[in-house]
């Protein structure tokens, strides 16, 4: 019995482990390794912020300049393309249509500190994808409006 | 002499590269449990928004990361206020200036803020404004490619 028992250890041992799935898994988490680093790595959007610009101040030079888009996300949710409330569904169709108007294709993009900062990055966002060439960062003192005649901005 | 000669047998590879594989599968786990990290000089773990537009890639660069609570960290290291930022940075810039040998390349490090997703946007400004006031000229938000 121990003599059989010895002839099958023998035997089991000399048998080759297969490494071929092994090596399969290993090739195939590498391709989709490869692959995901695109989703996985950050990148980055350009921002221009000025800080000696305010926003009542920019808000004339704007009307006298190339700049012929300024947005405003309230923190209630309303969106305010050029002072004036508009659908944001709208906004792909109206931004290409503005910036087609300017030559340097800037656009002022100011927010309301109470904002969700995924909602701005979606903005400026959809400004990149829309051609603005670059994005002005500007501040805002108070969840108002203000209007080119009001003092402070930032 | 010749028995001996018999006896030695040619080694089993299988048994030798079945170890060296099993490493090899660690090793990749580890890369790709921590690609983030190596990617972004820093170790702090932030759900980062995503964009369809992509502008820059993030190599040589100085991390701001804000977490969910609105921490602030330079790096890894944690900030007890924003305004600790402009200092650091500054001198970074300086740093960065007199390595490449140019004192005009003073400011033009890439600075990356890396902002949760959940966070408001005026905690962004904040950081924003304490990086110009740096005199940085390249300031990034930092996103992750959208899939799609």
């Amino acid at each position: 019995m121990a003599r059989r028992t010895s002839i099958t250890i023998e035997e089991t041992q000399k048998v080759p482990i297969n490494l071929g799935p092994f090596s399969d898994v290993t090739t195939s988490l590498v391709i989709m390794f490869m692959l995901s680093i695109p989703f996985m790595v950050e990148s980055g959007i350009f921002i221009t912020r000025s800080l000696a610009a305010k926003t009542p101040q920019m808000m004339q030079q704007a009307k006298k300049s190339d700049i012929k888009v300024n947005l405003y996300l309230k923190s209630d949710g309303t969106v305010m393309l050029n002072q004036e409330p508009v659908d944001p569904n709208q906004l792909p169709d109206l931004i290409p249509r503005l910036l087609a108007r300017s030559i340097e294709k800037k656009a002022i993009l100011s927010a309301d500190p109470e904002v969700v900062y995924e909602s701005v990055i979606e903005y400026i966002d959809m400004l990149k994808a829309n051609g603005a060439s670059d994005v002005l960062i500007m501040k805002r003192k108070s969840a108002t409006t203000p209007t080119p005649e009001e003092p402070g901005g930032e | 002499m010749a028995g001996t000669e018999a006896k030695m047998e040619p080694p089993d590879m299988s048994a030798i590269l079945f170890p060296l594989a099993g490493v090899m599968i660690m090793v990749l786990a580890v890369v790709i449990g921590n690609a983030q990290a190596l990617f972004t000089n820093t170790s702090v773990q932030l759900e980062i928004p995503k964009a369809n537009v992509i502008e820059a890639d993030l190599e040589q660069m100085i991390p701001i990361s804000i977490d969910r609570n609105g921490v602030y960290y330079y790096k890894d290291q944690k900030l007890s206020d924003v305004k600790e930022i402009t200092p650091k940075v500054a001198a970074e810039q300086k740093k960065y200036a007199e390595d490449a040998g140019d004192p005009e390349l003073e400011g033009f490090q890439m600075v990356v803020i890396r902002g949760d997703k959940s966070i408001q946007w005026g905690s962004v400004l904040e950081a924003i404004d304490a990086v110009k006031r740096a005199k940085c000229k390249r300031v990034v938000l930092a996103v992750i490619k959208k899939r799609g």
